[in-house]
């Protein structure tokens, strides 16, 4: 449904409503859904197995070692924490700045944030090595320290991004439990449990709008804090590569980034499984959305050329080496292919209207995310394998860095993981806010009320 | 004719499956026996020895052969014999002198007690036997070293501000004190994590078996005010060490331990104050307004409540 059309009276505002409640209500999967999640369950049954192993035997099962003691995990970690950003910048930024076509696009995207969140702070947990001296950064942490900020941040971003995603959804989780009868015992419960006995009342609309109101003011600050702080692990470590000024911005931008194509291979996926989504995630959303994606990734590619143009103009010492490893040694085919793939040939293409389609901004999102993963591996390994003191007196294995196939798969497991979180959300609850849709699309606030959770 | 044939064919798959159960059976048996005749882990000791301010020691570092590669062999018995494996011999010393267990690491040592140096006042040079015993996991293996006694003296020269380390290697041959010469010592200064080498690189003993260093000048000390300064000779040859350490007084005072003020690089207790107080009201404000929004949920549930 596009957006310019809008009720004309209360009938038709009622018929809009119960029209929404049926397409929303949770579907159970069909056979593409089912082995989706079979395959996910076996990636990271796989990964455990591995977790289990790197428990008994140590990160000695891993590629790391004393020279590259940040891999393919803390690459992860980065990686995450940027695509997390895309709760801030829909549900907040979109929201304060009253863009009127965001509503369909709030939830997925703080559904992904959250997984994104949560999976963050397990994959450090896992690169740790010791998660049983977990306890110890918080009895022997020093304040002083960029890590401790960071397990202070990342903890009060995945506490505001679960309330943000909760306070909007308590309507719909009153609509699941008063539309869905033929559903187990514990899925009534968890709806009963999670509905908080939500009655539709105009009181409770106003506290959950007071409360999404505070939470897009204050996610936005913790939001740019969560990948600043997360740049500043690198950026106050004195080595080639990460001694840089422009590192909080420049992650900030490609957390921006990786977070809208996140939510367009959402909106994407959701379309093409669920019948009747095209009315809600329009060609419209698309092309706003590859705007958005342009013009966050010019930003990003700004960033990126001062990121290496200027270094790459002086070549100085170190960093020179570590940069003709980029741009011209091992590393280079990996570098120009994020670069090309990750930044400019979609910036190229949705440049376009016709880029901005439903299948080519698809690929084009996915070939962002892909890229801003790999761009997260080149931030941090490279680095690890250049420091200032000469390698030496190590053995040959530590001169160099692979990721096992423990590594991959515990990796791998933690992406299957947020996808499988999300997926089961998007099988147990609406994906979209019918009551923000509906405010949207011009529905009187007292319709909404009275008639959000009734059946056609 | 037709029955006739399936019941033969039907025969025949039977046997063609029971062969292949009484085949595989068979495998297993071949392979558990070949388990129960399996020899045992091959060990290996290493040995080096060491004299200390005159103290011998005998190191051992024992190892078993794994699939990939070798692994420390723990809690094996180690015996350790003079010239023979035979019982100690009060008379002539000879015999064994004491045993001990490996560790975790597969490391175990032998320090011969100053009645052992008593006894052997008279010899300086040794035959050492190390007999790991045999048990369920291993059969029994020996390895022998010798230990050659050299003596250095250590001295030290103060003129001018500079300070210099005297050492002289000697040997006792034939009861008479004999230098050392043309021989390759180290002088070095016991650090936090490691020896300070100081003097010319590769120092050879004069024809007096004397090597001469220089301290550097700039050396902080210890807490005490003290360094420690060591002389060592490596027997390559029989993978030994003889040392002389001696610590004497210093008068330059340790570096200031700067963990005691508040700056960014101290312990987490002497943080900066505007640091702790920017992060705690941050935190104050941040967690504060959290739980505000938490208890709105709380009225939301009550409004629910109400009619």
């Amino acid at each position: 449904m596009e957006d310019s059309i809008k009720p004309t009276n209360e009938l038709e505002a009622i018929d809009m409503l119960h029209r929404y409640n049926q397409d929303m209500l949770p579907q159970k999967f069909g056979k593409a859904g089912k082995i989706w999640v079979i395959i996910l369950c076996v990636i990271i049954a796989f990964g455990l197995f591995n977790y289990v192993r790197q428990l008994r035997q140590g990160l000695s099962i891993t590629g790391l070692s004393d020279t590259v003691s940040w891999g393919i995990y803390i690459s992860n970690f980065v990686f995450f924490v940027a695509v997390s950003l895309v709760g801030s910048l829909i549900t907040a930024v979109l929201y304060l700045l009253n863009v009127n076509w965001r509503a369909p696009l709030t939830r997925i995207s703080e559904v992904i944030a959250v997984a994104a969140i949560m999976f963050a702070g397990i994959i450090i947990i896992v690169d740790m090595g010791r998660p049983d001296r977990i306890l110890n950064m918080f009895i022997h942490g020093r304040i002083q320290s960029p890590i401790v900020w960071d397990v202070i941040v990342v903890m009060t971003y995945m506490v505001i991004s679960i309330l943000l995603l909760y306070f909007p959804l308590l309507p719909s989780i009153a609509f699941c439990r008063d539309t869905l009868t033929n559903i187990p015992k514990w899925q009534k419960k968890m709806y009963t449990l999670l509905s908080l006995g939500w009655k539709n009342k105009p009181e409770q609309y106003k506290l959950v709008k007071r409360a999404v109101t505070i939470l897009s003011v204050m996610i936005i600050p913790v939001a740019l804090s969560i990948h600043t702080v997360t740049s500043w692990l690198f950026a106050t470590t004195y080595r080639p590569g990460w001694d840089s000024t422009n590192f909080g911005a420049y992650f900030v931008a490609g957390a921006f980034m990786v977070g809208a194509a996140a939510v367009i291979a959402g909106m994407s996926v959701l379309r093409k499984f669920y019948a009747r989504y095209d009315e809600y995630f329009t060609d419209k959303h698309f092309d706003r959305m590859g705007k958005l994606l342009v013009l966050l990734s010019f930003v990003y590619l700004y960033f990126t050329v001062n990121e290496y143009f200027i270094p790459g103009y002086k070549m100085k010492g170190e960093e020179g080496a570590h940069l003709r490893e980029l741009f011209i040694g091992q590393y280079a085919p990996m570098f120009w292919a994020v670069q090309l793939f990750g930044m400019i040939i979609p910036i190229i293409v949705l440049m376009f209207e016709r880029g901005r389609k439903p299948v080519p901004i698809f690929i084009m999102s996915i070939f962002v995310i892909i890229g801003a993963w790999f761009k997260r591996y080149l931030i941090v390994v490279p680095t690890m394998l250049h420091p200032f003191l000469p390698l030496q007196q190590i053995p040959e294995s530590a001169k160099h860095y692979f990721p096992t196939l423990a590594e991959w798969s515990i990796t791998t497991a933690s992406l299957a993981g947020a996808l499988l979180l999300i997926t089961l959300f998007v099988r147990y609850f609406p994906i979209i806010s019918i009551w923000e849709v509906a405010e949207e699309r011009g529905i009187p606030h007292d319709t909404i009320y009275e008639h959000l959770n009734e059946k056609s | 004719m037709r029955t006739e044939s399936k019941y033969i064919r039907k025969n025949t798959m039977t046997r063609i499956v029971l062969i292949s159960i009484l085949m595989l059976l068979f495998t297993q048996l071949m392979f558990a026996e070949g388990d129960s005749t399996s020899s045992k882990p091959e060990l290996k000791i290493g040995l080096k020895y060491k004299i200390s301010n005159g103290v011998k020691s005998i190191m051992a570092d024992v190892m078993q052969e794994g699939e990939d590669k070798k692994m420390p062999a723990e809690n094996v018995k180690l015996n350790l014999y003079l010239s023979e494996v035979v019982p100690y011999d009060a008379v002539t010393g000879v015999g064994l002198l004491g045993s001990t267990t490996t560790s975790d690491d597969g490391q175990a040592a032998f320090t011969l007690s100053p009645a052992f140096n008593n006894a052997m006042k008279d010899k300086h040079e040794f035959t050492f036997v190390v007999v790991a015993q045999a048990d369920k996991r291993f059969d029994e293996i020996q390895e022998q070293i010798i230990m050659k006694e050299f003596y250095i003296d250590l001295k030290f020269n103060t003129e001018d501000s500079s300070t210099s380390a005297i050492a002289r290697m000697t040997k006792i041959e034939n009861g008479k004190e004999i230098p050392m010469t043309a021989t390759e010592m180290k002088l070095q200064v016991k650090r936090t994590f490691g020896a300070l080498p100081f003097g010319e690189e590769g120092l050879s003993t004069d024809s007096d078996g004397v090597v001469t260093g220089v301290l550097p000048a700039d050396l902080p000390g210890n807490d005490n005010k003290t360094i420690t300064v060591i002389a060592k000779f490596d027997d390559e040859e029989n993978n030994g060490t003889i040392e002389t350490i001696q610590s004497i007084p210093w008068k330059i005072v340790p570096v200031v331990n700067k963990l005691d003020q508040r700056t960014l690089w101290s312990t987490g207790r002497n943080a900066p104050i505007p640091l702790v107080i920017i992060t705690v009201s941050l935190i104050l404000i941040i967690w504060g307004t959290i739980f505000h929004l938490v208890s709105i949920l709380f009225k939301i549930r009550k409004l629910s409540k109400t009619p």
